[in-house]
């Protein structure tokens, strides 16, 4: 193949002209590493805090996984260190910075957590709070990757570096979901459940919201009607909402009262991943410019 | 000094020339417009008009895609305002791309060439080594040109005379006169990039004699 793809040309006149660079092609390995890393970071916090060390591994692996398939994206992935140089501008530049500084020290502080040393001593606690903050991070780069860009209104929102940090959570109680799934019968099932009952909530909330501030703007509504019924629907529906939510709800909320045992928490967190990388991948596909005529163009 | 660029939409034929100039002058490859048209037909008939708008990189006084970038790769010249990419620092993030709400820029992600399957010809062969796979373009007002103290390829091969190119910050200068006398605009004023590239409406008093 060596003609371009005929979307170069036809966009040129597209009134309302779609982004493709963060959705298509190979922009797929874009989406997958950022939804990795979100995932990542919250099951190293959300492992910490329930004490289920298999979360916390989960999620540094996906992290360490995230970054790998980030690299693909690149057109130049052995200049990959060189996207340090702008941490006071470039929210890429300091996601970089967040993910060199929390891999090593989470790696070590699993490390101690195995039996390597103690979890206790001044070492292990140095480790685990700069994880912490590499995770903090991680957790808040992505959002705001999205959201300087002004001429992407659905990105372009206060609320979509909240609306992240609030999917990592999702993500990060998946994989403690998961986890659980692996652990013996001992673990506190009731706290990995509510946790990822409440990251839900918000994030739906939060996605809502986010939607209803701009549907003044005929971008975002363009946008949204992309993920009503255009090209993006059967993501939104069938794997957002379907896949990620009304599956993983139905087992998550089925299992409070009754056990439903460790098959249907596997289930639950794999379709709640899914529905988390559905979710990205909407938002990245169903993204539009600002047009350059009309409301916010030359009239 | 701040280069810019007035483009007056009334004298503008949408002939195209200001597109082929460039990629003559710059031999970007297929897929890869440095300088190209946004044409939309507007209106219903009988009241139906085309409207025609050359663009170009903007080279914004406040770039978003300056802003963005990770690697310090694309930057905005201190002597004139120009704003430019480092092949050699571009790691092909594309966040620029995002930031740009021109639609300046492109990514490359191979070389490819006009004539599939007969390789490259020697026009191809001798401009191609400008070009970097993986990484992102744009139009840079020839800046060749500019240090040979030509103006860019897409001004001087417009046979209407559309495009004024000068010193913005200077207030007597051809672009400068325009903009205070004929009251050109900028695109999108909104996104807060105040770019040198104005536009003079197509429709507009006649007065002019330049």
């Amino acid at each position: 193949m060596n003609r371009p793809t005929p979307s170069i040309y036809s966009d040129l006149g597209a009134v309302y002209r779609p982004e493709r660079v963060w959705a298509e092609g190979r922009a797929i390995t874009l989406v997958i590493a950022h939804f990795l890393s979100g995932a990542g970071a919250g099951g190293w916090l959300i492992g910490l805090i329930i004490g289920l060390r298999l979360a916390s591994l989960l999620g540094l692996a996906a992290v360490v996984l995230g970054g790998a398939i980030h690299l693909g994206f690149l057109g130049h992935p052995e200049r990959a260190l060189r996207m340090m140089a702008k941490p006071q501008s470039s929210w890429i530049s300091r996601g970089l910075w967040s993910m060199l500084l929390f891999v090593p020290t989470a790696a070590l502080y699993v490390a101690g957590a195995y039996g390597a040393w103690s979890t206790r001593s001044a070492f292990s606690v140095v480790m685990l709070v700069l994880s912490l903050v590499g995770m903090a991070g991680i957790f808040l780069y992505k959002g705001f990757v999205y959201a300087v860009a002004r001429a992407v209104p659905l990105w372009h929102s206060p609320l979509l570096p909240v609306s992240y940090i609030s999917a990592g959570l999702r993500g990060g109680a998946a994989l403690a979901l998961i986890g659980l799934a692996f652990s013996p019968s001992g673990q506190d099932r009731h706290a990995v459940q509510t946790w990822w009952l409440a990251a839900t909530a918000a994030m739906v909330f939060l996605f809502a919201l986010e939607l209803a501030m701009g549907l003044d703007d005929k971008t975002v509504r363009r946008s949204l009607s992309a993920l009503a019924e255009g090209s993006v629907a059967w993501a939104f529906f069938g794997g957002f909402v379907l896949f990620g939510l009304v599956v993983p709800v139905a087992l998550v909320i089925t299992s409070l009262d009754a056990s439903i045992g460790s098959a249907g928490l596997l289930i639950a967190g794999i379709t709640s991943l899914g529905g988390d990388l559905a979710y990205k991948y909407c938002m990245n596909t169903a993204a539009t410019y600002v047009p350059l005529l009309g409301p916010r163009g030359i009239a | 000094m701040r280069y810019g660029m007035v483009i007056d939409l009334k004298r503008c034929i949408s002939c195209y020339a200001c597109q082929v100039a460039c990629k003559s002058e710059n031999a970007t490859p297929p897929g890869v417009l440095y300088a190209w048209a946004f044409r939309q037909e507007q209106g219903e008939y009988p009241n139906a008009r085309q409207v025609y708008l050359p663009m170009l990189c903007n080279h914004c006084a406040e770039p978003s895609c300056v802003e963005v970038c990770p690697t310090g790769a694309t930057h905005k010249r201190d002597t004139d305002g120009v704003v430019l990419i480092d092949p050699e620092k571009c790691v092909g993030c594309r966040a620029c791309m995002t930031a740009c709400p021109y639609h300046a820029r492109y990514y490359v992600d191979k070389i490819r060439n006009y004539y599939p399957g007969q390789g490259l010809t020697p026009y191809e062969t001798a401009g191609y080594g400008r070009h970097n796979a993986g990484t992102v373009e744009k139009c840079n007002f020839c800046a060749d040109r500019l240090q040979k103290g030509q103006e860019p390829a897409c001004a001087a091969n417009c046979p209407a005379m559309a495009r004024t190119f000068g010193d913005l910050d200077d207030p007597d200068s051809a672009p400068s006169l325009l903009i205070r006398r004929e009251g050109a605009f900028q695109l999108l004023p909104d996104q807060g990039n105040d770019p040198s590239v104005y536009y003079l409406p197509a429709e507009r008093p006649a007065k002019e004699s330049r």
